[in-house]
This record gives structure tokens, C-alpha cells and sequence, in this order.
């Protein structure tokens, strides 16, 4: 499969994919099906092996705090919603939910942990939280 | 449903206690994942988990590692290169735990 991906990469994806949207519920069942989605359509806009990677990672963290996190405390189904969009060689990703934002417990907290790799992976982060829910923004430069 | 197999090894003839990893880890199956690890334990003071053919894991199996490598003396089988390296070195969980890399 990577083989498939590496020549894929080296030719220039002359029509961009259409935006990718997922909303599911924020639950951890629903992080492997966001996973799945990223993945078909990260293929279909040829980005490179280590940018899958590190974009699945991305993602993952911070749908994972969605489903951890948001949804403590919800008196009502929490929604989780995913979306992808290609513009030249900059990635913008965006995981959202529509629960209650909960600060890292310390350092050594979940939520610390991710935002570190987050931080680490994308080019550019943003973290919009309010009271009907917090917005992940991710900006990824691909090579 | 996240899919992942964990087959446990206890210590033998002087081998410490191991789990192999195939397939994703997160947050609905990671309680299999430490649920294995202490499987393997038994109360054994070393634990070595394979985690070459691990197609994902995050922060949450990370955090289970953590844990682990508190009260264990822990090595980690990764391969050379991908996600998991990089997620390991971010961690800092190779400061705290042995790593062999392996393809």
C-alpha cells in the first residue's frame, strides 16, 4: 500500500478532492470510523505518507478529546464533527463538538499530552472553546 | 468498533512477560490494552510490549504506557520509522521506557 501511496504522491494532484465532512457521534466507537474517512479521502488528495501520518495523529488526538472530554457532564448526545479541505499545498482540518470544554487535569493530564502532539504535527493550531463547544482548527503545509 | 488483537505472553524460563499488539489502539479499546499488560504482569516486575504491528495508536495508549512504566520495567519494540517514533519521542515516553527499534 505505501508504494501505491509514494508514486501517487510524486504526481500533482491536479483536481482537488471535495471537502471531506463527518459528523458522528462523540463517542470513542465513532474514532476508528473518522479514521477510515480521513484516510480514503486523504488518499484521494494524494497527500504524502508522512503527512497522513502525522495528519491521522492530528486528528486523532483531538477527536479523542472530543469523545473523552465534551461529553462529561452532557445532559444531552454530544456531536462530533470532522472536516478536511485541500487549498493548493495547505491542509485545513477542523474537529468540532457541541459539548462542554474541560481544562487539562496537569501537565501529565490527557488533554495536555494531546495539544502537545497536536502542536507538534500541524503547522498551526487554534482552540476556540465556548459554552456550546470547542473548535480544533488545524493548518497543515504539505511538501 | 476499533479492532485490535493482544496476544499476552507470560514470563518463562527467565523471559520477562510480553504483549504483542496487531492492529488500532484508542480510546474504546485501550481498556483491552491494559487489561492485557497486567495480564502479562502476573506480578512480574518487567513487561515488554511489541508494538510493531500497531496500524494506530495515540495519546491514550501512550498514557496507558505512562502508567506502566511507573511501577515496571518497560521496553517497547516500535519500528524504525512512523507514527509511533514520532509519537514516542514527543511523549517522552523513550525517556522513561527501553526502546528497540525493529522492523
Amino acid at each position: 500500500m505505501s508504494e501505491a501511496l509514494n508514486s501517487a504522491a510524486g504526481v500533482p494532484a491536479s483536481l482537488p478532492p471535495e471537502a471531506m465532512a463527518v459528523n458522528l457521534p462523540a463517542l470513542p466507537e465513532s474514532l476508528a470510523v473518522v479514521r477510515a474517512r480521513l484516510r480514503a479521502w486523504l488518499a484521494l488528495a494524494r497527500v504524502d505518507p508522512e503527512s497522513v501520518s502525522d495528519v491521522l495523529l492530528a486528528v486523532g488526538e483531538a477527536t479523542a478529546n472530543a469523545a473523552e472530554h465534551a461529553v462529561v457532564g452532557a445532559t444531552r448526545p454530544v456531536t462530533l464533527a470532522v472536516t478536511a479541505a485541500l487549498s493548493g499545498k495547505l491542509l485545513l482540518l477542523t474537529v468540532t463538538d457541541d459539548g462542554r470544554w474541560k481544562p487539562a487535569t496537569g501537565p501529565q493530564g490527557h488533554r495536555g499530552h494531546g495539544m502537545l502532539l497536536i502542536n507538534a504535527l500541524v503547522d498551526s493550531v487554534a482552540l476556540t472553546a465556548t459554552d456550546g463547544g470547542t473548535t480544533v482548527q488545524m493548518l497543515k503545509e504539505l511538501p | 468498533m476499533t479492532q485490535a488483537k493482544f496476544h499476552v505472553t507470560k514470563a518463562s524460563d527467565g523471559r520477562p512477560p510480553a504483549v504483542a499488539v496487531a492492529g488500532d489502539i484508542d480510546l474504546a479499546n485501550v481498556i483491552d490494552f491494559e487489561e492485557a499488560m497486567t495480564a502479562a504482569l502476573d506480578g512480574s516486575s518487567e513487561l515488554t510490549v511489541d508494538l510493531t504491528r500497531v496500524s494506530y495508536c495515540d495519546s491514550v495508549a501512550v498514557r496507558a504506557l505512562f502508567s506502566k512504566a511507573a511501577t515496571t520495567k518497560l521496553t517497547m519494540i516500535v519500528r524504525p520509522s512512523g507514527h509511533i517514533t514520532t509519537l514516542l519521542g514527543i511523549s517522552g515516553l523513550d525517556r522513561v521506557a527501553t526502546v528497540i527499534r525493529k522492523d
